[in-house]
């Protein structure tokens, strides 16, 4: 596999996937925070929000996975 | 007491037809269209593991496992999800809510398949493709389906993860292991199901309120959830070209991913421009045809 450095696609594509993902996740982060499901209990709206940051955090963690790769 | 010719005819033809009947019931159960779009990324995901066409049995064999697989969890769910069934125009013809097979047969029906699709994958590949399959029944029925599915408005996000495992189960048939490739092909599926799922409960909003379904549009309305599939698009987008990022697949691909994600977004930003019926319409079959294309530009590009 090319280095990131000598791949002009691999650099590319990092830099689509970045400026897409990054500031998306940060947008659905600020939209979707303030979302619960009205009927949820305290502990529901608690679990709310962790299964709100755990995909946008794993999607953080696979470009920076990718870009080391 | 003798039974003349043309009766005995009948009612072979009687026996038959309630037969077929019963037999289509069944294959109902196992929602056949639905599978043939997880079986585009399970076959996909064999010709990258491979990079080129893989053995033919193999492919069979997988098709076969990964069929009784998705099969399984969805006959367990029309056992789960009777009571919201009946509720919603979408479902309320099925073949549990009409009391054609019990929901115990239906139950008994998928864990049957659930199981056979282990050993299949299992001893036709790999175990690690059998347990890729199983967690996948797994994700959809105890996680998505009993769990998430009537309590929050993240249910199809993070249940989304249940119809990311079939890439996983054609790429551990093929490989035996689990790449960083195989967990990208994961994530797109995983990021791909929002905007798709959004998209149809746009337009079944008023089924999912009337079976108390906590489905983004019905709980915060419409305007909301084209948001949220407009940004999720985006996202997808941007996880659909890892695989160029990570050194995986080439420009070919890339182009293809630019492009249909483009196409995507496009239809996504009109959903949430106009906020019409026939947006929602069309950006729910284009995920769809977006998804087997994408997988399709991956695996002639790999092979």
């Amino acid at each position: 596999m090319e280095s990131l450095t000598s791949s002009p696609l691999r650099m590319i594509a990092l830099l689509v996937a970045a400026i897409t993902v990054i500031p998306t996740a940060f947008a659905i982060l600020h939209t979707m925070a303030r979302l619960t499901t009205p009927t949820a209990t305290r502990r529901e709206r608690l679990l709310d929000q962790v299964w709100l940051v755990i995909p946008l955090a794993v999607m953080i963690l696979m470009l920076t996975l990718v870009a080391r790769a | 007491m003798t039974t003349d010719a043309p009766t005995a005819a009948r009612a072979s033809r009687a026996e038959v037809t309630g037969l077929g009947a019963i037999f289509r019931d069944y294959v109902k159960l196992t929602k056949p269209r639905v599978i043939s779009l997880l079986l585009v990324t399970t076959l996909a995901a064999m010709f990258i593991a491979e990079r080129g066409v893989p053995d033919g049995w193999l492919i069979l064999w997988t098709m076969i496992g990964g069929y009784l697989a998705a099969g399984g969890a969805h006959a367990i769910n029309h056992f789960t999800d009777r009571d919201i069934d009946g509720a919603m125009g979408r479902t309320d013809a099925r073949p549990v809510v009409q009391g054609r097979i019990t929901p115990v047969r239906a139950l008994a029906f998928g864990i049957a398949l659930g199981i056979a699709s282990a050993l299949v994958l299992g001893l036709s590949s790999n175990w690690l493709a059998a347990a890729m399959g199983l967690a996948g029944l797994i994700v959809y029925v105890g996680i998505y389906s009993l769990w998430l599915k009537r309590t929050t408005i993240h249910n199809i996000v993070i249940g989304g993860a249940a119809g990311a495992f079939p890439p996983l189960v054609g790429w551990a048939a093929v490989a035996g292991d689990l790449s960083l490739y195989a967990w990208i092909l994961f994530a797109i599926v995983f990021y791909w199901t929002p905007p798709h799922f959004w998209a149809l409960a746009l337009l079944i909003k008023d089924d999912y309120t009337r079976a108390d379904v906590p489905m983004l549009p019905s709980v915060h309305g419409e305007q909301v959830t084209q948001l949220q599939v407009l940004l999720w698009t985006v996202a997808m987008l941007g996880v659909s070209v890892l695989p160029c990022a990570a050194g995986l697949a080439g420009w070919p691909y890339f182009v293809a991913a630019m492009v249909l994600g483009g196409i995507f977004i496009h239809f996504a930003l009109r959903l949430w421009r106009e906020g019409t019926r026939r947006m929602a319409k069309v950006t729910f079959h284009y995920s769809l045809l977006y998804l087997a294309l994408l997988f399709v530009a991956m695996a002639v590009d790999a092979a």
